[in-house]
């Protein structure tokens, strides 16, 4: 308990930088959009009659763009990569910052299982990616209902969200994974670093080409698009399934390695 | 002197790490380049019949992904995410590294004015970069000299080259100013990434939406690719608003390091 209040504390100002960050993002984005809403009806139009690949070519498949819905679209592709950062740095740095910090001698020798003290920091990653999806929610229903004109979109953000908050999943568990398998906390920030680059480098080059797409289980950007959950409401079980294994071989993989681990003093 | 090959010592590793993979990148998407023009020109046919207004408006600059350089300025903007990330690592870590690992009072107590050691640290970095700019610009001019047909345009693949470096120095300048500005930075990455992107966030917007606002408040738009092609020269405002920003940033680093605590062991 005193180990979880001790992250949750620690990690609560960069915590405030990011929600701050996303609601100020949010919100001028929305506000951009109800300009962008006036001058695109006749732009959408021609669109539409465009064949379907040329759609998809720029990242749209079917969606509307002058739609508050397909703007809204856009931008969770910008809040993945966001979440993505947060989480994936989160859980490497609060599994391995203890040797860093030369504090790692002062906790490991308390009356505290090691699998005890993983689960305490599990924890604080988890309620921390919690707040930051929490934020990112009711911000966008907060500013996206007062530029919406139109029929309400509150239930497709919620279960944009819901996906969002599956993807932060996977990278924190990556991120944790990573900090306990390296066991210095600059190396570990440097791989995660390239991961998470990769990852989305993957998903613009799916983008681009299409005749990668079997890439596309290297890249949690892309598990769920946003336009198919818009459509279907469902999220691919197949996917979703990947993304169960990810998470619980990563959060396996620290518990294991932490067990283990040789303490640097 | 000593501060400076010191500091090239340490960090050579690491910016050949992060040349490689932007070498790396450039490589992997060319490859993608032949089949890509192909479906491209079919596309661009139908599109170039459309206004410029309509165009821009439809999200699509002026890259024509059926030429080289176009494709090559399309790839441009994930060399400068990446490499701005590098900058800023390097910007943040430079000057806080002597506190993140106790050194700062062997440092400090030398008989060297401070001035001088930000002077160093700061040379460090433009060599880095300087050095990193040289050998991609001449790896990618060897890489995409070979996909061309006839000449390539020498002058605007340069231009394209050369905002890296100024991206760079702006990223690279915002993290020093970080770096004496916050007190303690425990780790350097998770800063770096959170900055880099949110500005990088903030230009995708700014494509999307094209509004010449939100230009002036990412580094990113200063040097938009497709107008370098088009005009082949860069915005001169923009330019000089670079400049300026850099040049605040540092004179502050300088100024604040002058007067900066420096925690003792």
């Amino acid at each position: 308990m005193n180990i979880l209040k001790r992250e949750l504390n620690s990690n609560l100002k960069s915590l405030m930088i990011w929600s701050g960050s996303m609601i100020f993002l949010i919100y001028a984005g929305m506000l951009k959009y109800s300009g962008f809403a006036k001058a695109g009806t006749s732009v959408n139009e021609l669109f539409n009659q465009f064949p379907p690949a040329v759609r998809s070519m720029f990242g749209l498949g079917e969606l509307d763009i002058t739609s508050i819905l397909g703007f809204y679209a856009v931008f969770y592709l910008y809040f993945m990569v966001l979440a993505g950062v947060h989480a994936i740095m989160l859980g490497t740095v609060i599994i391995s910052k203890e040797e860093r910090d030369k504090t790692a001698d002062f906790l490991f020798v308390k009356p505290v299982r090691r699998s005890k003290i993983v689960s305490s920091k599990l924890l604080a990653t988890l309620l921390n990616i919690i707040v930051f999806n929490l934020v990112t929610l009711l911000a966008s229903i907060i500013f996206v209902n007062m530029y919406n004109t139109g029929q309400p979109i509150t239930d497709k953000i919620l279960e944009l969200m819901l996906s969002l908050f599956i993807i932060q999943l996977i990278f924190a568990a990556i991120g944790a994974g990573i900090g306990a398998v390296i066991n210095d906390v600059k190396r570990a920030a440097s791989i995660s670093t390239a991961i998470l680059l990769s990852t989305f480098i993957i998903s613009v080059a799916i983008d681009l080409y299409k005749k990668i797409d079997f890439l596309i289980y290297l890249t949690p950007f892309k598990y769920f698009p946003a336009a198919d959950i818009i459509k279907t409401s469902t999220y691919s079980p197949s996917f979703l399934l990947l993304s169960f294994i990810l998470i619980i071989s990563f959060i396996a993989i620290t518990y294991l390695f932490m067990e283990k681990r040789d303490i640097n003093i | 002197m000593n501060i400076f090959s010191q500091e090239l010592k340490m960090s050579a590793a690491s910016m050949i790490y992060w040349t490689a993979s932007i070498v790396l990148f450039v490589l992997l998407f060319m490859f993608m380049y032949p089949p890509i023009s192909k479906d491209v020109q079919v596309i661009e046919s139908i599109l170039s019949n459309f206004p410029p207004e309509l165009r821009r408006a439809l999200g699509m600059t002026t890259l024509d992904l059926s030429q080289v350089l176009g494709f090559y300025g399309f790839l441009f903007i994930y060399i400068l995410l990446i490499g701005s990330v590098y900058a800023m690592k390097s910007g943040i870590s430079v000057l806080s590294e002597e506190i993140r690992s106790k050194t700062a009072d062997f440092l400090l107590v030398k008989p060297v004015p401070r001035t001088r050691i930000v002077s160093a640290k700061i040379l460090s970095i433009l060599s880095n970069l300087i050095v990193q700019n040289l050998l991609f610009m001449f790896i990618s001019y060897i890489i995409i000299s070979s996909y061309v047909n006839g000449s390539l345009d020498t002058r605007t693949f340069i231009l394209i080259n050369l905002s890296l470096f100024q991206v760079q120095l702006f990223f690279a300048a915002v993290g020093l100013f970080l770096s004496v500005l916050i007190k303690k930075i425990k780790t350097v990455l998770p800063v770096s990434l959170g900055v880099v992107f949110a500005f990088f966030v903030i230009q995708m917007i700014n494509q999307s939406l094209n509004d010449p606002k939100l230009a002036y408040i990412t580094p990113f738009a200063y040097f938009d690719v497709s107008k370098i092609i088009q005009n082949v020269g860069y915005d001169t405002s923009f330019l000089i608003i670079n400049i300026i920003i850099i040049f605040i940033l540092t004179a502050l680093t300088y100024i604040i390091y002058q007067k900066k605590d420096i925690p003792s062991l």
